[in-house]
């Protein structure tokens, strides 16, 4: 009877055995909402991750800070989107900003072969030739060379994905599809800020990297 | 009595009564449900969550393993490590309860519940305090401009900005759209740095409010649950966490930190609160029916009774605008 009380005891409230266990997982709350606390501080890092419970105390959540990211070419800048493969990467850049992961993002992108898709621009292309030349359309290869650049980086509007992409690394994904030539790419990071008074929100750009084009990596 | 000849509705009340006296049983399979439904979805943890969770389901005394807890913080540790700049700050907390749960039964069965109820009432009273003192250190926060913002582009928060805040229909997605603009509009030849939003300027007391009402609660939960054990702080506090589960989240259905909260919230509820007990139980139900798209099942139902199909289909035939054709 007392050899099996015995070992009951050392979990007795007010043992060291017994606290050790109660406070572990606060303890390990505190430990990491301190070191967000740090890293929000010093290295930029949104309060609303990071585990320090800042959430819904700022309009600077990491959907308020955006990439924008261009290919540079010869005949002009074309904004396009970074492709999945580099999303957590930009998702950390914008949750905990710093020069090095801009650079490294940069880097990669530069590193990528970028395609644009000839369908859509057949579209357009086409669309465009219908407003140019009544009701028949035409097809692309009939359409003059500037024509189709007129149109080719044209506006877009938000929500709307690019059509310019990264190229996949599987090459049978990349049929219908024609390389865009560019010799840069450069990034932006960007933050949202509110005024209350105006009801006016303004983008700021806080961060930028160019990065020449680099071969591919297979 | 025998059990077999118990009306069935008797039964379930005892086991009920059961589960509240002892409740680390029913704490452990509904942190095993929150964990597969509102766990992460990423692969490597969400497999073996459900296969563990599996079998919970066939071996009951499986959740009651150390072993079973440990694991189960490990994965979702790994989760949040992994993936920290996405990881929302309630995937913490699930991962210290976890951990709370793994200490607890790593107890002799007569020290857990005492155990599991000062952890859980730390845990609480941290989240509720470190909620307050970022809210407190922010100028945007204190200033008002977190709400506004809020209120005019969160679509969580739409159906309340309209009920309250007189915001008309379809501002919130005209709002967005300007915010996407700016975010990824490109429009050749012109810069656009700044974009002014539309609330309807109805929004200032409703934001004033919801600023300070948010202070107030939490701050007052932090507290209340960081003093000692007395029986009219106990019954504010549960009562205080209680009103701040049922207000909040009607307005941001953010399911997983509700659920979160009020299984904390039980588990620091002494053996004879049985009343708090079954309201955080009813609460936790109340999360997930808050979750539901009411107004898009009302607006459907007005639609079909302003029109129904039948007559819609008349209707353009005889004009001849037939949608098939």
């Amino acid at each position: 009877m007392t050899a099996s009380a015995e070992p009951d005891e050392t979990f007795r409230p007010g043992t060291w055995d017994y606290y050790r266990r109660v406070l572990l997982a606060p303890a390990c709350l505190c430990l990491v909402a301190g070191l967000h606390v740090y890293r929000v501080n010093v290295h930029d890092q949104s309060p609303w991750k990071g585990g320090g419970f800042g959430m819904f105390s700022t309009v600077d959540s990491p959907p308020a800070r955006y990439l924008k990211v261009y290919l540079l070419t010869d005949e002009g800048e074309i904004p396009v989107e970074l492709p999945d493969r580099l999303s957590k990467r930009a998702a950390e850049l914008c949750t905990a900003p710093n020069e090095e992961k801009l650079d490294y993002l940069t880097e990669q992108a530069a590193g990528l072969s970028w395609k644009s898709d000839r369908r859509y621009w057949q579209k357009v292309a086409t669309q465009f030739n219908v407003l140019r030349a009544g009701e028949r359309p035409i097809d692309r290869r009939y359409v003059e060379p500037p024509q189709i650049m007129s149109v080719r980086f044209e506006p877009r509007r938000p929500g709307e994905k690019s059509a310019v992409v990264a190229a996949a690394r599987d090459m049978s994904l990349n049929a219908g599809y024609e390389s865009v030539t560019y010799h840069a790419v450069r990034i932006e990071l960007w933050r949202l800020a509110f005024e209350s008074d105006q009801k006016q929100v303004h983008g700021t750009r806080s961060l930028s990297c160019t990065k020449s084009r680099t071969e591919p990596s297979e | 009595m025998s059990v077999f000849r118990m009306p069935p509705l008797v039964r379930a009340t005892e086991r009920l009564d059961q589960e509240l006296r002892e409740p680390l049983d029913l704490l452990a399979l509904l942190t095993v449900f929150m964990l597969v439904v509102a766990g992460p979805q990423i692969w490597y943890f969400h497999t073996p969550i459900v296969a563990m969770a599996v079998c919970a389901m066939c071996f009951r005394s499986l959740v009651r393993t150390t072993q079973f807890w440990y694991l189960s913080a490990t994965l979702i540790g790994t989760v949040v490590y992994l993936n920290w700049e996405g990881a929302d700050n309630h995937k913490y907390l699930i991962c210290y309860w976890c951990l709370a749960l793994c200490c607890a039964f790593s107890m002799p069965p007569k020290y857990r519940e005492q155990g599991i109820m000062t952890t859980s009432r730390l845990l609480l009273a941290l989240c509720m305090l470190l909620s307050v003192a970022w809210k407190a250190a922010t100028p945007d926060y204190l200033n008002g401009e977190f709400f506004h913002y809020t209120l005019m582009i969160d679509e969580r928060f739409e159906s309340f900005a309209r009920w309250f805040g007189s915001l008309p229909q379809g501002v919130v997605a005209d709002n967005r759209q300007l915010i996407g603009l700016l975010q990824n509009g490109h429009l050749r030849g012109i810069e656009v740095s700044s974009v002014t939003l539309d609330d309807a300027g109805g929004m200032r007391g409703l934001v004033g409010f919801m600023t300070w009402w948010t202070i107030l609660i939490e701050g007052l939960i932090g507290l209340l649950f960081c003093l000692p054990d007395r029986r009219w702080i106990n019954r504010t506090r549960n009562t205080c966490l209680l009103l701040f589960a049922t207000t909040t989240y009607a307005v941001a259905t953010v399911r997983g930190f509700g659920w979160m909260l009020m299984m904390l919230g039980f588990a620091q509820c002494k053996r004879e609160q049985k009343g708090f007990k079954l309201a955080y139980l009813g609460t936790f139900i109340l999360v997930q029916l808050y979750a539901l798209p009411y107004e898009a099942v009302v607006n459907t139902m007005l639609n079909y009774f302003e029109s129904p199909p039948c007559c819609r289909e008349l209707v353009s035939l005889l004009t001849g605008t037939f949608p098939l054709l």
